[in-house]
């Protein structure tokens, strides 16, 4: 009978054990397999990046303009090339690849406390359509910094499935971290790959992710178009994640509570239509696009909001992809978006 | 209450202190009891009123067949407990099924569909523990078995909470008597086995199953348009996802039974190296299998009236095996299926000794390397009709699966290859490990019977996989839904 108690304690105390031993080794994986990833070889990491800038502004009494919105945001806009076009105001690139206002109804409460001179809030067809979705990964890796229990406002703009992961807990995002080992080894492969066997070299996201003037992915290339755009233009029969219906949903109610909070906080909103190629805009349907114009017109009058409307500005000559300037594209594009702004802000 | 979730574990703890903490106590089969009824309630709530009444039916028809002098009286008690039982289960189970068949037939004749759907919710585990309560009373009319002591240990039996929502079914001359003049002693030999049992069970659950599950989905949500490569490596992907879920919540009731010192018999043998229908229904769901073989098919005179109607028992056997599994048409065609697959097999193997025709031609080895492939192309065939409830994606999938169109298109398996990749890796190492565990016999017992030092680096290498390979997403076990 001895023999087999002392069995079980045994087992049982190399359980409690194993337990502790596979938990530390698994934080060990985090901290320097999946976080350096997170933070140096995805994109995943700039939502992080954007609250840690926030809090880096506060109170600082400078004349600071952000720009927030997608991809083409980010791409397409050069805050530093803005910034030399008037030295009083100080511009800020905080857009986020996929990015949609109901993403960035988060950021709302940072904003405000960094008390900046203007937001300059970025649209397009994808930003209130149904079928564009982003990646709820980064709702989690943003956790941390939101706390929706003292913000009732923002649980009446998230959903159950957006609040699941909003909220949470420091351990169960540490758990949640491990379904970035599967591509932090891709990425390790990648690079290995680069190393060794010669082939193309991995973008590194650090600077990218750490950036709030212009630095931008490889898409901002010389080229005045992706090789593969038209054909996949050609090739695509829908245009679904660029379907704007004329009801309401979630992410024009995101869009509407930023303006209006921005508004009551007295900080000067400029919703900008980002530029479309003209071949893209062929193919997505008059009726979208009204719906698009008569939502954001209603929202302009509403809160007084300007307008500054870039769709159709520019040739497809400017353009890497559908919604991507090339280099060429992104410094004129900049140069009108900066001087309009100053305009804007100045008659103000 | 998922066995992979935080809440079975400190339920399960829980279970082990209190019977720990009455260890000397008679207390013991009260407190198991209690728990089962507490975690099938966690399952089903009020419905486990249902589970009770089964068991007071069964317990008291049991009784009443044992000391019944006359057959009469015998076959009425057992008519009793056939009737309640399966009244019950076809209440819940086929209710809407039958009424929505009555339906489309009214309808063919142009009338209006007169009969509406109830609303009624189908009770966890109903199909396990109806079969496991009829076997009770069928064993005991047929003189092979005595009636439980008490009702304590009945009630026990019928709801012991490892094997109460997914099987396997047990059988009571096996429980019953590991409940006689027994305490509930929690042993280190015991604890050992068990978590090693357990252990190997949540790796293929949720390491394999679970991360292959979104993958499957993904080809069979609308498979139409999808070439033969996709069909066929979906097709491989659930048989091997629906494998390691079933067999892993058996390895995991196993488990936890051994702990409290009870041995539950194995419910699957390797059935990917089923070398006919027959083997294959041999090695998978055996505890299913067995009680189909010895309360239906036998029942209905088996093999022993002419071969015509050996031929129908089949049929009719595997098709109420299949029905078993759900009340929906893609369960009914597979259970024909499987049935179509044992009598067409049955037919050939009584015409021709495959073994003495092969062995002119090929080795043993290569024959029966053959036979398992041929068997299990018709396995992985049926589960199509297992997976896909869509009739037209149904009829597209086979029609890929037995024509294969061309494979001319290399770049795109090899690209659609390298996008998948982990689940590549995974279907390939469960092939080695299916292998492996063929060759090297008892795999979980000799990992049981690993050194202590050993056992316990190999527990660190199992939660440290669990920790990492773990998807984020809780997915139910296949067999719950039955």
């Amino acid at each position: 009978m001895n023999l087999f108690i002392n069995l079980k304690v045994k087992i049982i105390m190399l359980l409690v054990i194993a337990l502790i031993i596979s938990f530390f080794l698994y934080s060990l994986i985090i901290k320097f397999y999946v976080d350096p990833y997170l933070q140096n070889d995805s994109d995943l990491g700039r939502g992080e990046k954007i609250f840690e800038f926030y809090k880096t502004k506060n109170n600082d009494n400078l004349n600071k303009i952000y720009y927030l919105g997608h991809s083409s945001v980010k791409e397409d806009i050069d805050a530093g090339l803005i910034d030399k076009l008037n030295k009083s105001f100080d511009n800020y690139n905080l857009g986020n690849p996929a990015s949609t206002p109901l993403r960035e109804v988060a950021e709302v409460d940072y904003i405000i406390n960094s008390r900046p001179k203007a937001v300059v809030v970025g649209v397009s067809y994808m930003s209130f359509s149904n079928n564009w979705l982003f990646p709820y990964d980064q709702y989690a890796l943003i956790s941390k910094y939101i706390n929706l229990q003292e913000n009732y406002e923002l649980t009446q703009i998230y959903n159950e499935t957006y609040q699941e992961f909003l909220e949470m807990s420091k351990l169960k995002l540490f758990m949640y971290k491990r379904k970035f080992i599967y591509p932090a080894t891709d990425s390790k492969i990648k690079y290995l790959r680069y190393k060794f066997l010669g082939t193309e070299k991995p973008y590194s996201y650090k600077k990218y992710n750490e950036d709030f003037k212009s630095e931008s992915i490889l898409l901002q290339s010389n080229l005045s178009h992706n090789p593969k755009f038209l054909e996949i233009l050609g090739d695509k029969e829908s245009f679904h994640e660029y379907f704007v219906s004329s009801e309401t949903n979630i992410e024009k109610s995101a869009f509407e509570f930023i303006i209006k909070k921005l508004s009551e906080n007295e900080i000067k909103t400029i919703i900008v239509k980002i530029p479309l190629n003209p071949n893209l805009s062929e193919k997505i349907l008059n009726k979208s696009k009204n719906n698009f114009d008569i939502f954001l017109d209603g929202i302009s009058k509403e809160y007084d909001t300007p307008i500054l409307d870039y769709t159709l500005n520019y040739s497809d000559f400017y353009f890497y992809d559908g919604h991507h300037l090339n280099n060429y594209g992104k410094r004129i594009f900049s140069k009108d978006l900066g001087l309009e702004i100053i305009k804007v802000i100045s008659r103000a | 209450m998922l066995f992979n979730t935080i809440q079975f574990v400190i339920f399960m703890i829980l279970v082990v202190l209190a019977i720990e903490l009455f260890r000397r106590n008679k207390l013991q089969l009260v407190i198991l009891t209690l728990a089962s009824y507490i975690f099938y309630y966690f399952d089903s709530g009020l419905l486990f009123v249902l589970l009770l009444f089964t068991a007071s039916l069964d317990f008291f028809c049991g009784k009443k067949i044992y000391e019944s002098k006359s057959i009469r009286n015998k076959k009425f008690f057992l008519l009793i407990s056939i009737i309640g039982s399966l009244g019950i289960l076809a209440f819940f189970k086929y209710a809407n099924f039958t009424i929505d068949i009555a339906n489309h037939v009214v309808s063919i004749f142009g009338i209006a569909p007169p009969l509406k759907l109830l609303n009624i919710l189908l009770p966890v585990g109903i199909s396990f523990y109806t079969f496991q309560s009829m076997s009770y009373t069928i064993d005991i009319y047929r003189g092979n078995l005595k009636p439980a002591d008490s009702f304590l240990k009945y009630m026990l039996f019928i709801a012991f909470f490892p094997q109460l929502v997914a099987g396997p079914i047990v059988r009571a001359s096996n429980f019953l008597p590991q409940l006689h003049n027994k305490r509930i002693l929690i042993i280190g030999k015991n604890l050992k086995m068990g978590l090693t049992y357990i252990s190997w069970g949540i790796v293929k659950k949720l390491i394999c199953a679970d991360n292959i599950a979104p993958f499957v989905n993904s080809i069979f949500t609308d498979p139409i348009g999808l070439s033969s490569f996709h069909i066929l490596i979906g097709a491989l992907a659930f048989g091997i996802q629906i494998y390691c879920d079933f067999s892993a919540y058996t390895n995991i009731a196993i488990g936890c039974a051994r702990i409290f010192g009870f041995t539950f018999l194995e419910n699957f043998n390797k059935p990917y190296f089923a070398r006919n229908p027959s083997d294959f229904w041999r090695r998978w769901h055996i505890s299913l299998s067995t009680w189909l073989k010895d309360y239906l098919y036998i029942p209905l005179g088996g093999s022993k009236k002419g071969k015509v109607r050996t031929y129908l028992n089949l049929m009719i056997t595997m098709l109420l095996g299949g029905l078993w599994h759900g009340a929906a048409w893609n369960f009914v065609v597979w259970g024909s299926y499987q049935g179509g697959l044992l009598a067409v097999h049955k037919f050939f193997s009584d015409k021709i000794n495959f073994k003495n025709f092969f062995s002119k031609f090929i080795s043993e080895r290569s024959r029966n390397i053959f036979s398992i492939i041929i068997a299990q192309y018709f396995v992985f065939l049926g589960w199509l009709i297992f997976r896909v409830r869509d009739s037209s994606h149904l009829l597209y999938s086979i029609k890929k699966f037995i024509i294969v169109d061309s494979f001319s298109n290399i770049s795109e398996i090899i690209s659609f290859s390298l996008q998948n990749k982990f689940i590549i890796f995974l279907i390939l190492l469960f092939i080695c490990i299916h292998i492996f565990s063929y060759k090297i016999k008892k795999v979980i017992e000799r990992i049981n019977s690993l050194n202590l030092k050993y056992w316990f680096l190999y527990i660190i290498f199992i939660i440290l996989l669990l920790l990492v390979f773990t998807p984020n997403l809780d997915t139910a076990f296949i067999y719950f839904q039955f």
